[in-house]
């Protein structure tokens, strides 16, 4: 099959920049070989495997290395998809946007460059893994806490550049770094917030110095390359009691909602509450085929049937609360409380203190301890597909309410289960909608896709957008930023093209696109 | 050289031999409790686990405690990946660490 490959960029300029790559990496770190090509496909695309085929891939081991490679590519023109750990499963896992770009894989990059234990933070490189850290913290006897996304595999650096959460108490993942190192198409390394001083000591403590704050430029973005990147941890707690608040009937999100959000505005809760669906949690534990075997949505009698078997609410809102004894059970007296108005629920809550083995998955991840449950959900269906259509909105009730039933109204219209979960942080949700499909079935792969394009437009229209999106999406969802006709948009190619102008780094990433393809019509 | 002597020799050759073989289980293990536990272990919550029991039984469920998995099985999935399973590039688990973890995954030699 002929390679394809990106605007203006030619088979020969392609293999002399591995060539040129090889002699800084070495040999066997610079390829395009097929199978070295292929192994950066997204793992659960709806659709095509090679529909985003990289052209190779180029993997250093240090910043110098960094350094050369992107000169090397910005002086021949040829286009690099960054990626830390490469797990982005759900919006495209390593792949890049446009096939035929070269993958700048980070993983070989796996240095804890410093843990501090007074200030609380850990400075890494962009391969280190959420495992990675953990293990360096526990055999260096660290008494820190991370704040942990579903998969364990993926990094520090990976997850905070897109802007995602985790479960544990500084749960948003960007929000909560500092220290920012970046390499610019040039090869130039710029250091944000406080580590732009050449003797700064604050660069890992905060983000921001002086002027501008540019640190959010490099998220979602393909402005550089990050290398570094500090991430606050949290000190180990005196007691530590996740709670669980499960609600048996529909009718009890708006009240869930409603009851916590004080809790949250006012950080009695400051760990995201997370209220999943039945089947989202089902999908953790089971596989659909042992309740339903027939098409469409699972019917009402047998999610009735998952609920009582697994002894679940229709709405399952989990939180931590962390501190010292007093303030814990304090908090929690407070938010029974509270609750109590809600009908047909049911409240459990488990306590640690350090030194006690935490074994349940859920208590586990908002603890920091890395894991990869979550990834029964890609085998609901039996063959493992699986894409986040992830748009937010006010956390109230009503807001809940309506967007849960725009959605789950339109993904059961295309025949699928609905599996959600609002990811609730003080004012806004991040409702996470799961949508699993048969990866070796064309026609619900087409329809995954068609859904997936009026989820957008629908919720667009009702004023919610996407977080974040998959590779297939990122240009419908820039579009829904329509403010000013698209100033925002605008705005970020201004800059694409100032910082960017050869257009190397990461085409098409969050819909941000080089000159050259906006004169082609992109 | 005196039987004794020879003897030694060979028994020195074991102790080489028997501990690169330990080294290279060691290795294993250790690409496997990185790479592949977390989904794989004998736990109600590891993914693989879970389906594995669903599609070929409990017997089948947990690969760490099966004797019928190949060396050219295991590379394949490993590298090509099945459905919920990603595949796993060079710059995760290298050639080497891959020889190390079929070796300590295959028992039927
Ligand atoms: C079952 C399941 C559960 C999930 N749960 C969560 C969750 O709880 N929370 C959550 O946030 N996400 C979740 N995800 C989504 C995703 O898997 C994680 O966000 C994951 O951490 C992203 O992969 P990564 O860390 O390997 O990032 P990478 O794949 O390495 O990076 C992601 C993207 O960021 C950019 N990038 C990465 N590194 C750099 C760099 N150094 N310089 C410049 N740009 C860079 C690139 O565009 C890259 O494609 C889940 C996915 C699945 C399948
Ligand atoms: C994200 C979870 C995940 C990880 C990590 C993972 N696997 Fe798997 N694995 C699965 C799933 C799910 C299946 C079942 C695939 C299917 O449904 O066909 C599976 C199947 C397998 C099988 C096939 C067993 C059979 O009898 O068909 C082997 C062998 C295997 N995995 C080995 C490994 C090895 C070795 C690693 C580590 C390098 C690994 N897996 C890592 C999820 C995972």
């Amino acid at each position: 099959m002929k390679l394809p490959l990106p605007l203006g960029v030619s088979e020969r300029t392609l293999e002399r920049a591995i060539g040129e790559f090889k002699k800084i990496v070495g040999e066997q770190w610079a390829s395009s070989t097929q199978v070295d090509r292929e192994s950066y496909n997204d793992a659960y695309n709806p659709g095509d495997p090679l529909e985003f085929v990289a052209g190779g891939f180029v993997a250093p081991a240090s910043v110098e290395e960094v350094q050369a490679v992107v000169k090397i590519a910005n002086r021949l023109r040829v286009p690099y998809w960054p990626m830390s750990t490469g797990k982005n499963l759900a919006y495209g896992g390593a792949a890049p946007l446009v096939p035929g770009t070269l993958v700048l894989d980070l993983k070989r990059m796996n240095q804890v460059l410093e843990v501090n234990d007074d200030l609380a933070y850990a400075l890494v490189e962009p391969g280190v893994s959420f495992f990675d850290l953990f293990r360096y913290l526990k055999e260096n006897g660290h008494k820190l806490w991370m704040s942990v996304p579903g998969p364990g595999w993926g990094s520090i650096i990976g997850n905070g550049v897109e802007r995602g959460i985790g479960y544990g108490y500084f749960d948003d993942q960007f929000a909560n770094s500092a220290g920012m190192e970046i390499i610019l198409p040039d090869g130039e390394m710029l250091r944000a917030g406080m580590g732009a001083m050449a003797n700064g000591n604050s660069g890992s403590l905060i983000q921001a110095g002086f002027g501008p704050l540019v640190e959010g430029l490099f998220t979602q973005s393909n402005y550089g390359v990050v290398t570094k990147m500090a991430r606050y941890l949290y000190p180990e707690p005196q007691t530590y009691m996740s709670c669980e608040i499960n609600c048996r009937s529909d009718a009890g999100l708006e009240m869930l909602v409603e009851t916590l959000r004080p809790f949250k505005m006012d950080e009695t809760i400051r760990n995201p509450v997370v209220i999943s669906n039945l089947e989202l949690i089902a999908s953790f534990l089971s596989v659909r085929s042992q309740w339903y075997q027939g098409d469409g949505p699972m019917p009402e009698d047998r999610l009735a049937i998952v609920q009582e078997k697994l002894a679940l609410g229709r709405w399952n809102a989990s939180f931590g609360l962390f501190g010292n004894e007093e303030k814990v059970n304090d908090s929690w007296a407070r938010i029974k409380q509270a609750v109590a108005v809600i009908k047909d629920t049911e409240l459990h809550e488990r306590v640690y203190h350090p030194g006690d083995e935490i074994l349940h998955p859920r208590d586990q991840s908002q603890a920091g301890v890395p894991s990869l449950n979550e990834f029964g959900l890609v085998n609901w269906m039996g063959s493992g597909g699986h894409i986040d259509f992830s748009p937010v909105g006010p956390m109230t009730g009503k807001n809940a309410r309506e967007l849960y039933r725009l959605i789950r109204r339109r993904v059961h219209e295309y025949g699928f289960d609905h599996l959600c979960g609002f990811y609730c942080q003080s004012r806004a949700f991040r409702l996470i909608n799961t949508l699993v499909f048969r990866k070796d079935d064309k026609s619900e792969m087409k329809k995954v896709r068609e859904l997936f394009s009026v989820l957008i437009r629908e919720s667009a229209a009702l004023g919610y957008g996407e977080y974040r999106t998959h590779l297939a999406y990122m240009d419908s969802v820039a579009r829904s930023y329509d403010f000013n006709n698209n100033a925002m948009l605008r705005f970020q190619q201004t800059l694409k093209d100032a910082i960017d102008p050869n257009g190397v780094v990461a085409p098409g990433k969050s819909g941000i696109w080089p000159r050259s393809y906006r004169e082609q019509g992109k | 050289m005196t039987l004794n002597a020879k003897l030694l020799l060979l028994l020195l050759g074991c102790l080489v031999i028997s501990g690169q073989v330990a080294a290279e289980n060691s290795t294993g293990r250790k690409v496997f409790g990185q790479w592949c536990s977390a989904c794989h272990m004998d736990s109600p919550f590891a993914p693989g686990t879970i389906q594995l029991k669903q599609t070929h039984g409990p017997e089948y469920a947990v690969i760490q405690n099966r004797a019928d998995l190949t060396d050219a099985f295991i590379r394949l999935l490993v590298r090509q990946g099945r459905a919920g399973m990603p595949k796993f590039r060079r710059t995760e688990i290298s050639d080497a660490e891959l020889d190390s973890l079929v070796k300590y995954l295959v028992k039927s030699q």
